[in-house]
């Protein structure tokens, strides 16, 4: 067998990759043992043992942290490690006091308490994290008190929370423009307009297929997408966020078609029918996919000066 | 059109609206056949879904085409290769007559087209219909049946033949890790029967210390030292202790390492993820067992990547 294995490979590169994916192995595979030690012994654990376990993490991650400096990559690592501790404690406190607290409420807490560290580490991953929390927290006290009270409806709630991911992204850039370069990671930004307009596809969707559900989905989702889609094209060029506005825009205006459809020539109401329907629909699918190429064609090279930055 | 010149998730967005308009399609012709012609048959599915393969092949060979022309192909094509096989499944009632017309289907596309996805989705296509006989009639040692596809895969990804069939190899090298970390632990009836397992560790060893022969052969000038060896010997104490699935993926880091290949390397790193996590939930020992496990290949490993940046840094020393 005569293999030649290829010469243009970066042996300096491999090299080095290999030695941090033995180290990365080894520790993953022996934490996973400890947490697999830990979760077969849990039960059998006294609340005190519990407590000591996380809260020596805790303490232990921030020391390290302090010594090896905050904004290092093993500082920023290991403060992200103290906020994750900091999480699974009050959640074990909730466990073992049994206190009557709603989700929300330890989730509400964890993000108040772990805010000076996340400001501290300037890792936009932390941040990232941190908005997690705060999403989570927003969306469960819509489910465990506004629902329930009956001052939010359902689809009002995935509206609030897909606003508060757009806030989120507005606040983002206006820390940038403030001069935070280390926030400046362009996979923050695309990642809370994905969320945000991926969050509010779903009232929009269920607006479409539902006509007894509330017009503020398919309101609030028009505006944000118009929204993002004028401010990522003319004021801040960020060409993969036309292409998520765009794309959720299309799938929407798709699923428009496919209730119109249904409300003028109808799917059930015989054979004939039923085939011009899907006939139509096939028609006004991929006229909106063509759509989209053109638009999207027509923006990139707008937007670029022939070198693609992806 | 300049529909290449555009980035990868643009390609994304078209091929979403290329899929869902592809499955309105084949509504409709399944409505044609099954509800204007009444044809309620295996036979009926394999005849649309040969019209459907001949239609896609058709636009996806044509040579201006833009990026939706060519998802849109795409998709009946794939569609089209699924509904054959399945339909001459269904009319024999027997999901294994799925697998050879898979195949054929499989072959006859990589004689006619060169589109790589294509190729790689009815490939993935073969594999599935193999995998799906394996469960429904619950075949003893299929773990070691599956673990047979992965030095065939191998070889062919690095002695690739005359004619490209990368995407075919590329199933067959994934096909034993995905079959093994996502299908076994989930499936119940694995617990009635002999699952194997030893055969397809020792196909991982072998196949390792392979790729490791051909690596220290032809980079020579890296030298085979005491941390290189002690590497080779965690590596193989690794893939005797753990499961197979966590071997495999490991196996494909190997092979990322050896060619230089970031994909793979990517690849490996999830599986061996998803592998830890759902490691979890399996149900072939206890979780103090699987502790033990665990902090056994995780301490090995540690070992030998301090034994080999100990040999690294004495290189340097030395020269």
């Amino acid at each position: 067998m005569n293999i030649e294995l290829p010469q243009t490979r970066n042996d300096a590169y491999w090299q080095l990759w290999a030695m941090r994916a033995l180290l990365v192995l080894g520790a993953s595979h022996l934490l996973a043992g400890i947490v697999f030690f830990f979760a077969y012994n849990w039960d059998d654990l006294s609340p005190f043992a519990k407590f000591g376990l996380l809260q020596a993490g805790l303490v232990i991650s921030v020391v390290a942290a302090i010594r090896l400096k905050i904004e290092s990559p093993a500082g920023q690592a290991l403060l992200i490690a103290a906020s994750v501790f900091t999480g699974v404690l009050f959640a074990v406190i909730w466990q073992v006091y049994q206190t009557g607290a709603d989700a929300y409420e330890l989730f509400t807490v964890w993000f108040a308490l772990i805010l000076p560290w996340v400001i501290a580490s300037r890792s936009s991953v932390h941040w990232f994290l941190w908005i997690v929390i705060c999403l989570t927290a927003i969306s469960l006290y819509g489910g465990q008190v506004l629902l329930p009270l009956g001052i939010l409806a359902h689809d009002q709630l995935g509206i609030a929370v897909g606003i508060a991911a757009i806030v989120f992204l507005a606040g983002y850039e206006l820390a940038v423009l403030a001069g935070c370069r280390w926030l400046g990671d362009r996979w923050l930004r695309i990642t809370l307009a994905l969320i945000g307009v991926g969050i509010l596809f779903m009232p929009a969707m269920m607006f479409v297929f539902d006509w007894q559900g509330l017009s503020q989905g398919i309101i609030a989702f028009v505006v944000v997408t118009a929204g993002l889609s004028f401010v990522y094209s003319r004021l801040i060029p960020e060409f993969a966020i036309i292409a998520i506005t765009t794309g959720f825009a299309a799938v929407v205006a798709m699923a428009i078609g496919a209730r119109g459809v249904h409300e003028i020539i109808g799917f059930d109401d015989g054979t004939s029918s039923l085939i011009t329907s899907l006939i139509v629909l096939v028609l006004w699918c991929a006229m909106l996919t063509a759509a989209t190429v053109r638009l999207l064609n027509a923006m990139h090279a707008g937007m670029t000066s022939g070198n693609s930055d992806d | 059109m300049t529909d290449e010149r555009l980035p990868w998730y643009v390609r994304l967005v078209v091929g979403v609206g290329a899929w869902i308009t592809a499955v309105v399609l084949m509504f409709l012709g399944g409505a044609i056949v099954f509800v204007a012609l009444e044809f309620e048959t295996g036979g009926a599915l394999a005849f649309i879904g040969a019209a459907y393969l001949w239609v896609g092949l058709w636009v996806i060979r044509r040579p201006e085409r833009g990026i939706f022309a060519n998802q849109l192909g795409l998709a009946t094509a794939a569609a089209g290769a699924a509904l054959v096989s399945g339909g001459f499944a269904a009319e024999a009632e027997e999901v294994w007559v799925g697998v050879p017309i898979a195949v054929a289907v499989a072959a006859a596309i990589f004689m006619v087209s060169s589109n790589r996805i294509l190729q790689f989705l009815v490939s993935a296509l073969a594999a599935g219909f193999f995998v799906a006989t394996l469960v429904i009639e619950r075949t003893p040692y299929a773990l070691d049946i599956v673990a047979l596809a992965t030095p065939v895969g191998l070889y062919l990804m690095l002695r690739p033949p005359e004619r490209d069939i990368a995407p075919a190899a590329i199933v067959l090298l994934l096909l034993f890790p995905l079959y093994s970390i996502f299908i076994v632990p989930d499936a119940y009836w694995v617990r009635d029967i002999q699952m194997g397992g030893w055969i397809a560790r020792g196909i991982h060893m072998a196949l390792f210390l392979w790729l490791v022969s051909l690596h220290w052969k032809q980079r020579a000038n890296q030298g085979l030292n005491q941390g290189a060896i002690a590497f080779i010997v965690a590596a193989l104490l690794v893939c005797l202790l753990l499961p197979p699935g966590g071997s495999a993926a490991l196996l494909i880091m190997t092979y990322a390492y050896v060619v230089g290949s970031t994909p793979f390397a990517t690849l490996g790193v999830v599986l061996q993820a998803q592998y830890l996590i759902r490691y979890y939930y399996s149900l072939e020992m206890t979780l103090l067992n699987k502790s033990i496990l665990l902090m056994a290949v995780g301490a090995i490993l540690l070992v030998a990547w301090w034994l080999a940046e100990r040999g690294r840094k004495q290189g340097a020393v030395h020269e």
